[in-house]
């Protein structure tokens, strides 16, 4: 049987009945239900399940048994389990009880094809010779501690309050944006304490951000990826951008037009459909008038001199509009 | 006459004859025995539909031009009589909605709301029907009768669109005229059926748009709650406010809070229905609405319009548009359109305003010859004919600048310039169409202020017309010019040069600094429309210049020659000993017929200063001069920046009636030559070159001419602006002259 086929929670049973049934001779339901800190009624509802699936072998006494083919699915869960563990510590660095927490909830749901680049990727990371070695080491050293440590130039260059540098290849804080400009979440240099609020709201690499605003007392109101946000002084140096042709060219990131973007991030030239106006009140009024409606078609035909405002072909007509008010248009990338 | 009245009276008979009870336009017609009028029409459209040359074409030359009432936005009414029945046609401005954003879409709708016009004409652009019958639909929501004009037909035909409207007609449930507006064409058939209506032979009662179960059932549910205030419920159509409501429209909310005895129960229902609408479509109410009013127009146009395709067909709009909105070569195409606008205007109609000028002058000289010298002859020529003389001479720039841009408007490169320009000016806090006024101001601020009536956005169109007359313009550069000329004569050319940008950078400022004080907020959207090209219409253009031009002289004349009479009672009064004040008008005029060498004399010019001195301006010129010595200027100078406010130049024509010496041509126009004046000034040891470095900024920044003022008046419709712009301009002039004063006085300037 393939996992995923029974409930996580099946699946679950099975794989604690694996782990007890290694250390110890037989399992009865209490061990089941203390290590799955659940009633022993419910334990042995999911028997029974378990049970008529063929998986084990459970006839309502206090030992159950697994099935030649339970232990095969049991295996392969607990075998996930494991790598994935090891990978979130190893690799990722997190701490040894979320990972078990977040091991736990991806084996089951992770597909194949992406259990198997995770497994590149460690083999990449840990036998690769092209790769300079100890690049974990670094990562875990010098790139998660990253303002206790100068020895790496990315660091470095994080630390400078004054990093604004121009042209292609280049990051730029997104508190030296003025209103209009955007970019590509590059990084966050902070720490978790401060990282972790503003990836719960959902500023990760890759989100396109675009200043609509910025307040005097230094807060910027922002479109992140089409929905509105603000941030703090604090949070808005924290956050580095790629520049837009950076993000699609250079660092390797290969993006797949079937991925939901704002008007403001598609390449001029390229044909759009427009999903949803996240825009609000007069802008979206304008918006919703000139057509951009849920399924409108359409192509970015030209920018002005410096890149702003656009100009749009859309059902039949030719528009224009700011690089941020576009950026309040979640579309899909139809080609060029 | 008799004949026709008679005749109309028939054609209502027969209308009654006929039998139509049923809401016919004339039952609603207050009886009127001054004049009659049996249908009213207003005519709407989108922006870009054509709809003035419709309107044109409909009225010919029967037009009147006013304004909506507390709003600067013009209202064209007209009148057309066919077969007896008499039409009072309104244009109503180009809105692409009748959401409650602009001022145009809430003149519109209000008009719509409260003046109930019999039939609307809504014209719409056949080439892109999709987005014009959304207008039209929300006019059919109002319950108002509608008319659609398919116009540019030949354009759609040439573009290989194929309308079927009857079969529109048969959906919309209206009947549709196909027309080509700037030809004239289909609008004999238009007027045939707006007479037709008024016979109740045609009818334009439209479907009503069904927006499908959810959102009709929670409509209802509105039109329920808002029925429980019958009085309420009598006074708007409640079709309409229910769905504003669930697209959450602030003036509808409005409309409820301030009318209805139970506001705060139907403002909660339309909240909830609000996101009972939100939680069943995921997506906000007012974008589901207007979503399903899309799918309805997109399948009537699905049904009627056929499009074959043309092989071959150029786009020349995008065409042109690869050029012109070229990344680098935009902005050179943008300055070289402007530069030739700005060229031909000012070397046209400067030697206009010479001759205007010198007409009057002309004038002016004949009337003190024949007048009999005295308080009259003084009031007439110093006073009348150079108040009007100033309103004139600026009246072929006025006409010439507003036939060249309409003539870019008309053509569709107008919103590419926007285009160009928008990323410069939003930095300032502008929009990309302020760059009009901006440029129009380097020649002459008053139709600069006038041209920013392109600007939607209130805010944007105050801040620029509060920035604009920062600007130096063609009546302050003499004045510059000239001080320049005589204190630095050596390097007359870089100062000069130094304050012309001066005022650009202070204009740029200023901009920026209202826009992030008193007007906040979130900037005015860019998203508009890039028409297509069209060749521009000289009619349309010269119709559009007439329009500038009268409204011009009639609003601003009244206001400038108040002000020019005030000025001159200024510097006549208190009159001096009769006789002197009699030798004084003899001078003047003497002075006028081109002698002036003869007024050399010491002797008269004490006699003038005194006078000048003694005058009430002269008087306030001393009272002031405590506030303008820090800037090093003396009461002589206030005086003349006082007369100033006239219209900038007259600054040299004072100060040399202060010295007793009457201005020939030659110093106007700046030269470089020593003038009399130039010398006296140089030579007063009151005045240093860090003086009149100051006075150069001063001049430059300095309350606008009262020509400027009377438009801005006129324009912002409040006189709240208008007090605002002499006391920031003076503010800033003051500052930034005293600043420049004592930042000469430390470089060694003073000697």
């Amino acid at each position: 049987m393939l996992i995923g086929r029974l409930t996580e929670s099946l699946e679950d049973y099975l794989e604690i009945m694996y782990r007890l049934l290694q250390t110890q001779k037989v399992v009865r339901v209490r061990d089941i239900a203390r290590e799955k800190d659940v009633k022993t009624s419910s334990v042995v509802s999911a028997l029974r399940r378990l049970d008529k699936e063929g998986l084990v072998d459970y006839k309502a006494r206090e030992y159950v048994d697994l099935t030649e083919e339970g232990r095969d699915l049991a295996f392969r869960v607990y075998q996930r389990h494991t790598f994935l563990k090891r990978f979130l510590i190893d690799f990722l660095q997190v701490d040894p009880a979320t990972a078990e927490k977040d091991a736990c909830s991806m084996e089951h749901a992770i597909s194949l094809t992406t259990l198997e680049r995770i497994a590149s990727m460690s083999e990449f990371l840990s036998c690769c010779p092209e790769v300079e070695r100890g690049l974990v080491d670094r990562f875990r050293d010098r790139w998660l501690a990253h303002l206790n440590s100068d020895s790496c130039e990315c660091v470095k260059a994080a630390k400078d309050p004054e990093v604004r540098v121009h042209g292609d290849g280049e990051m730029q804080r997104l508190s030296t944006l003025r209103e209009g400009e955007g970019g590509v979440v590059a990084r966050i240099v902070a720490d978790d304490e401060m990282r972790q609020p503003l990836i719960q709201r959902g500023v990760l690499p890759g989100a396109s951000i675009h200043v609509v605003h910025r307040e005097r007392n230094g807060e910027f109101e922002v479109r992140v990826s089409g929905e509105r946000m603000k941030f703090d002084r604090r949070q808005s140096e924290t956050i580095l951008l790629w520049s837009r042709d950076r993000w699609r060219t250079g660092n390797g990131v290969p993006t797949d037009p079937s991925v939901s973007r704002t008007l403001a991030d598609v390449t001029v030239g390229r044909a759009f459909r427009v999903r949803k106006v996240t825009a609000d009140g007069e802008i979206r009024q304008r918006m919703v008038e000139m057509g951009f409606v849920r399924g409108a078609e359409g192509r970015i035909l030209r920018e002005a001199l410096l890149r702003d405002p656009l100009e749009v072909e859309l059902g039949g007509s030719r528009l224009s509009l700011r690089r941020v008010e576009a950026a309040g248009v979640i579309v899909e990338e139809l080609g060029a | 006459m008799p004949d026709r009245i008679r005749h109309r009276r028939r054609g209502i008979g027969d209308r009654r004859a006929a039998g139509r009870g049923d809401g016919g336009p004339w039952w609603a017609m207050p009886a009127s025995p001054a004049r009659k009028t049996d249908l009213r029409v207003a005519v709407a459209g989108n922006p870009n539909a054509g709809k003035t040359s419709i309107f044109n074409a409909l009225t010919g030359q029967h037009q009147h031009i006013g304004n909506y009432p507390g709003v600067t936005v013009e209202k064209k009414t007209g009148r057309v009589q066919r077969d007896g029945i008499s039409m009072e046609v309104v244009d109503l401005p180009g809105t692409y909605s009748l959401s409650a954003y602009s001022i145009e879409e809430m003149v519109a709708r209000e008009f719509v709301l409260k003046e109930k016009p019999d039939v609307i004409v809504d014209v719409l652009d056949s080439t892109n029907l999709e987005r014009h019958l959304y207008l039209l639909l929300q006019f059919q929501e109002m319950g108002i009768p509608v008319l659609g004009v398919l116009n540019m037909s030949d354009e759609a035909r040439a573009m290989g669109l194929e309308i079927d409207d009857a079969q529109l007609a048969r959906i919309l449930g209206i009947p549709f005229v196909k027309t080509v507006g700037h030809r004239g064409e289909g609008v004999r058939e238009l007027i045939d059926r707006l007479v037709g209506y008024a016979r109740g032979q045609v009818s334009l009662n439209g479907r009503r748009i069904n927006y499908g179960r959810d959102i009709e059932r929670r409509r209802a549910e509105l039109i329920e709650e808002l029925a429980t205030d019958p009085v309420f419920a009598e006074s708007i159509n409640l079709d309409w406010l229910a769905i504003k409501l669930l697209e959450d429209d602030d003036d509808a909310v409005r409309k409820v809070e301030r009318g209805h005895e139970r506001a705060a129960d139907v403002l909660a229902a339309a909240n909830q229905a609000r996101r009972r609408i939100e939680r069943a479509f995921d997506e906000s109410a007012p974008v589901v609405v207007a979503e399903q009013r899309y799918a309805y127009i997109h399948g009537a146009v699905k049904e009627t319009v056929r499009r074959r395709e043309l092989r071959n067909r150029i786009d020349l709009t995008e065409a042109i548009d690869r050029v012109v909105l070229n990344r680098h070569a935009g902005l050179f195409i943008f300055f070289a359109v402007m530069f030739l606008i700005y060229q031909v205007t000012f070397a046209l109609g400067n030697p206009l305003s010479d001759l205007i000028d010198r007409g009057f002058g002309n004038l002016a000289a004949y009337l003190a010859g024949v007048l009999p010298p005295g308080i009259l002859a003084d009031l007439v020529v110093n006073g009348i004919i150079g108040g009007v003389g100033g309103v004139l001479v600026f009246l072929p720039l006025v006409v010439l600048l507003f036939i060249g841009l309409s003539l870019l408007e008309d053509s569709g490169y107008m919103a590419r310039a926007a285009f160009v320009m928008d990323r410069l000016f939003h930095m300032f806090g502008m929009h990309g169409r302020s760059f009009v006024p901006f440029m129009i101001a380097t020649g002459c601020a008053v139709p600069a202020v006038m041209s920013a009536r392109t600007l939607v956005n209130p805010r944007d169109r105050i801040i620029t017309v509060l920035v604009t007359p920062l600007l130096m313009c063609g009546a302050k550069s003499p004045v510059i010019a000239m001080l320049a000329a005589a204190f630095f004569p050596e390097r007359s050319g870089t100062i000069f040069w130094l304050v012309w940008l001066g005022g650009w950078l202070i204009a740029f400022a200023a901009a920026l600094v209202l826009r992030n004080t008193m007007f906040r907020g979130e900037a005015a959207p860019f998203v508009m429309e890039l028409p297509p090209y069209r060749r521009p219409t000289l009619s349309g253009a010269f119709t559009h210049m007439w329009e500038r031009a009268w409204m011009y002289l009639r609003k601003a004349g009244t206001f400038i020659l108040a002000a020019s009479v005030v000025i001159w009672f200024l510097l006549a009064f208190p009159r001096p000993a009769e006789e002197v004040g009699a030798g004084l008008d003899r001078e003047r005029a003497s002075a006028r017929d081109g002698s002036p060498a003869q007024i050399e004399d010491v002797a008269a010019d004490a006699t003038v200063s005194a006078h000048v001195r003694n005058s009430y301006a002269g008087r306030i010129g001393r009272f002031i001069e405590p506030v303008m010595e820090p800037l090093g200027f003396d009461w002589k100078i206030s005086v003349a920046l006082l007369s100033g406010f006239a219209a900038k130049e007259v600054f040299i024509s004072t100060m040399g009636i202060v010295y007793g010496i009457e201005e020939t041509d030659a110093d106007v126009e700046g030269n470089s030559e020593r003038t009399p004046l130039k010398q006296r000034l140089v030579n007063d040891p009151a005045y240093s070159p860090a003086a009149a470095l100051a006075l150069m900024f001063f001049v430059l920044l300095y309350v606008p001419c009262m020509a400027v003022m009377a438009v801005v008046w006129k324009e912002l419709g409040a006189w709240r602006w208008t007090l605002f712009l002499a006391v920031y301009t003076f503010a800033i002039s003051w500052a930034l002259a005293f600043a420049v004063y004592n930042v000469s006085l430390f470089f060694g300037l003073g000697a």
